[in-house]
């Protein structure tokens, strides 16, 4: 290499942004640039001639020269330290050239990155709420204050570390390292957990993926929020309506009650006037009675009281049920209400008597906001992912500053119709609370003056439906056929009436005019349902049911119990499948006579799982168990799998060699210990050749593999499987 | 009907006692009012009754535990809870205590006499 002029080097190394000082043996400085003249903020004549040793923030630092003196000794070799000079961060570069028998000391500035990152640990470290980030891998790699205080650990401890490996309560590390299957999601996801069952201590836990602007997984931020104050305020709350509630109730009822008796007479005539003003205290205390109710309700499914039942839910069926309860409503002001949808809608996941709710809330909206002859319309659609329905009515609209606000609690739009129409302000925040907590959204548009739509959306589970329709060619059946009734109550005329009404919808039908005799039909016939009546003499209601409940050949008969004493409440609580009070409705008997012998086929049904990201053998699996008795969910994931394996419970799942990525056996541990599936049979198909896979698998207790060059080979496993599992043989 | 049907009823609110009383008494029940569940187990040893209406929140003792007593002291006597608690776990509770009905306040009067009217019906004419 040519030797450069000493001139051009000098200019070379001023241009430079780093700082460079060169020292003899001596530690005397002979050169030094611009950058390290401004760094040290000395000017370079002063600097050159110096002793190192000298230089004023130099002199305090120890490890300086030990770094220097390091140098010398291992010609050649940098050393590199950090130091904290003339107010600023430096790293310090150090090597001795034996050849020119000189140190050479380069200098950068690192302060502003210092800063900045002093900056984000202070930011961190003061944040309120604890702060947990993990790596890829889960491993911990920050840990502030706030989360040292709340899960009384150290950062030191756990950097590094799982939170698997972290010493905390199990329960809490269970919800902190969260669902393996959620591992790269990029779903922010929120839940809770409880730190210290003694002191109550509530935990809120948000957790958020973090991504580079490769889109590269760097790992996850999870952010802890001590809520205990939040919860115990809440639960004092909720406590407070309650009891509330409960106190206004009694002076309800003397208002209430005294009003009733004078306006049915029941106190002496009273005359037109005082019939009206009676009239609004009763319409007015009416109205106070629904909104304690709505209260309550409200308040316990915002407490997390309500639990939400999560079975499958045939939202034809739901939608039928409302139309038929508000139908004498809409008649009652002459409107029509039309009904758009397809043939069968998706299965939703959920509690249906809310589903049901939430309809029967909007549309008797609808119904009370349309005028008299006006049309109300119900549509319903469905893609892969969701099912929509609307509500629309033909009323006065809704404004825009007003549809933003109506969802919220109490928020009644103010006008002549909505003050004579009456209601609490609370059904739509109700509607919501609900529809969210089924994974769904409502939203209303409306125009002035032409009317409102409102829409609501729930999660489906898949495109294909319980198969509870008849099977083709058999559409003129009636849908008694084959089944029979036992009818059971000790006035004939009643019998008669409900027999006559079975009759014409194809049902078999037998009689018993006593508890003792209904017992005896119960055991001898086994009839697919029982209506029964609760007020009869010797043996009553109640028995009856207490005895075919202990019977195992008789106990899995559903009862409906039909009397006039009853109501909802009783009717479960004394173990009824479903309730008709007198006077009978005939449709509503038709209707849940057919709807509990489609429930209880069901619940015999064969449930099959297939797990296939292609959805090609899913179609074929289908159309190979084209029948009632079997029932088949796609899941294009293992992870939506788990979520829908969780709710329907399979007794088979077929998974998909290729889906198991190698990795069979942690992916059906996955799925075994998930509620739901521990019992099911699970079959590996693969269209490879078996041998070559099996050493790869490892397969647990009771499940099958199987090369298939057809469906009809999964087919047949499947049946295998589920006469070995003993499923098919309780099947009629 | 050769004598009057006799209900007794227990209910600590003085306006609401009033209330039931009125409202049976008008359908031609003999109605013998007391304020609280000790004093309607009381009541029972003194003369024999035909139904017994039970509020559930009252001094002394409750309606539940007064409830669990009636049916022990007189098996097969109709009991009907009148309460302002309508929570299902509170219905539940009052039918698991004996009770044959339960009645939600704030109630009509008809509905009272109504329901009244059915289980007197049937417990009468078991005993014709």
């Amino acid at each position: 290499m040519a030797r450069l002029n000493r001139r051009v080097a000098e200019w070379i190394l001023s241009t430079i942004g780093e700082g460079v000082l060169v020292a003899d043996l001596a530690e005397k400085i002979v050169f030094a640039n611009d950058a390290a003249a401004a760094i040290l903020k000395t000017p370079k004549t002063a600097l050159i001639g110096q002793c190192l040793r000298n230089l004023p923030d130099f002199a305090t630092q120890e490890l300086t020269f030990e770094t220097i003196e390091r140098a010398v000794e291992r010609p050649g070799e940098r050393r590199v330290q950090t130091a904290r000079i003339a107010g600023k961060a430096l790293v310090l570069n150090c090597r001795y050239v034996v050849e020119s028998k000189c140190l050479v000391i380069t200098i950068r500035d690192i302060t502003d990155l210092v800063k900045t990152s002093e900056r984000v640990e202070a930011v961190l470290a003061s944040t309120a709420d604890g702060l947990l980030v993990l790596d890829e891998a889960g491993r911990t790699t920050h840990l502030n204050r706030a989360a040292e205080t709340i899960l009384n650990v150290t950062e030191r401890d756990a950097l590094g570390k799982t939170v698997g490996e972290l010493h905390i309560r199990e329960e809490l590390a269970d919800v902190l390292a969260g669902d393996e299957g959620l591992f790269k999601s990029e779903q922010r996801t929120e839940e809770e957990a409880t730190v210290d069952e003694e002191t109550e201590k509530y935990l809120k836990i948000v957790t958020t993926p973090v991504f580079d602007r490769q889109n590269t997984f760097l790992g996850h931020i999870k952010m802890l929020r001590d809520v205990t104050a939040e919860k115990r305020v809440e639960r004092m709350k909720n406590e407070f309506i309650s009891t509330v509630s409960h106190e206004l109730r009694t002076p309800l009822t003397s208002i209430k009650g005294y009003v009733d008796l004078m306006l049915e007479g029941d106190a002496g005539d009273i005359g037109d006037i005082q019939r009206d003003f009676l009239k609004i205290v009763k319409q007015n205390s009416d109205r106070l009675v629904g909104l304690i109710n709505d209260l309550l309700d409200l308040s316990r499914i915002e407490s997390g009281r309500v639990q939400l039942r999560k079975d499958p839910v045939n939202l034809d069926e739901a939608i039928d049920d409302v139309l038929v309860t508000s139908r004498t409503l809409a008649e009652e002001k002459k409107q029509v209400i039309t009904l758009v949808k397809p043939e069968s809608l998706p299965i939703v996941i959920g509690d249906s008597d809310r589903i049901t709710q939430v309809l029967m809330n909007l549309l008797s909206n609808a119904i009370k906001y349309t005028p008299e002859e006006g049309t109300i319309g119900i549509t319903a659609v469905a893609d892969k992912r969701f099912v929509k329905i609307s509500v629309s009515d033909t009323g006065i609209g809704i404004s825009p500053i007003d549809q933003v606000k109506l969802f919220e609690k109490f928020y009644r739009v103010d006008n002549s119709l909505t003050r004579e129409v009456g209601g609490t302000g609370l059904g739509l925040s109700i509607v919501k609370t609900l529809v969210r907590m089924h994974g769904g959204d409502i939203w209303v548009e409306s125009e002035a003056g032409k009317g409102s739509t409102f829409t609501f959306t729930l999660p489906a589970v898949g495109k294909v439906s319980l198969k509870s329709k008849e099977e083709p060619g058999t559409e003129e059946e009636l849908p008694g056929a084959g089944r029979t009734v036992l009818v059971v109550d000790d006035e004939p005329d009643i019998v008669r009436l409900v027999q006559l009404q079975l009759d014409k919808d194809g049902y078999r039908v037998l009689t018993a005019l006593s508890g003792e005799e209904a017992l005896d039909i119960a055991k001898r016939e086994r009839p697919d349902i029982i209506t029964l009546d609760i007020l009869m003499e010797g043996i009553n209601g109640f028995e009856v049911i207490r005895r075919l409940d202990e019977d195992p050949e008789t106990t899995s008969i559903p009862v409906i119990i039909v009397s006039i004493i009853c109501d909802e409440e009783q009717c479960y609580s004394f173990g009824g499948a479903s309730y008709l009070t007198k006077p009978i409705d005939r449709e509503k008997l038709s209707l849940t006579v057919k709807r509990l012998i489609e429930k209880r086929d069901k619940e015999r049904q064969v449930f099959i799982l297939v797990i296939d990201d292609e959805n090609g053998i899913t179609g074929l699996i289908e159309e190979a168990f084209q029948t009632k008795e079997y029932a088949v969910y796609p899941a294009r994931s293992v992870d939506e799998a788990i979520s829908v394996g969780s709710t329907i419970k399979p007794n088979v799942i077929v998974l998909d060699a290729k889906m198991a990525a190698g990795d069979s056996h942690r992916i059906i541990e996955r799925l075994r210990t998930c509620g739901g599936m521990s019992e099911a049979q699970i079959i590996m198909f693969t269209e490879y050749d078996a041998e070559k896979l099996a050493d790869r698998m490892v397969v647990t207790d009771g499940d099958d593999r199987c090369s298939v060059a057809s469906v009809d080979a999964i087919a047949r496993k499947i049946d295998e499987v589920l006469e070995k599992a003993g499923v098919r043989g309780e099947q009629d | 009907m050769a004598s009057k049907i006799r209900i007794l009823v227990a209910e600590d609110e003085q306006d609401i006692g009033r209330l039931v009383k009125y409202t049976l008494e008008r359908q031609g029940y003999d109605v013998h009012l007391v304020g609280d569940g000790q004093a309607a187990v009381d009541a029972l040893e003194r003369g024999p009754f035909d139904l017994v209406l039970l509020d559930v929140m009252m001094p002394v003792m409750d309606g539940y535990a007064a409830a669990g007593k009636i049916s022990d002291l007189e098996p097969g006597l109709p009991i009907v809870m009148l309460s302002a608690k309508a929570q299902k776990v509170e219905v539940e509770k009052g039918y698991s205590v004996g009770a044959l009905e339960y009645i939600c306040k704030p109630f009509n009067p008809r509905e009272l006499v109504e329901k009244v009217g059915v289980i007197i019906d049937r417990t009468r004419g078991r005993k014709d």
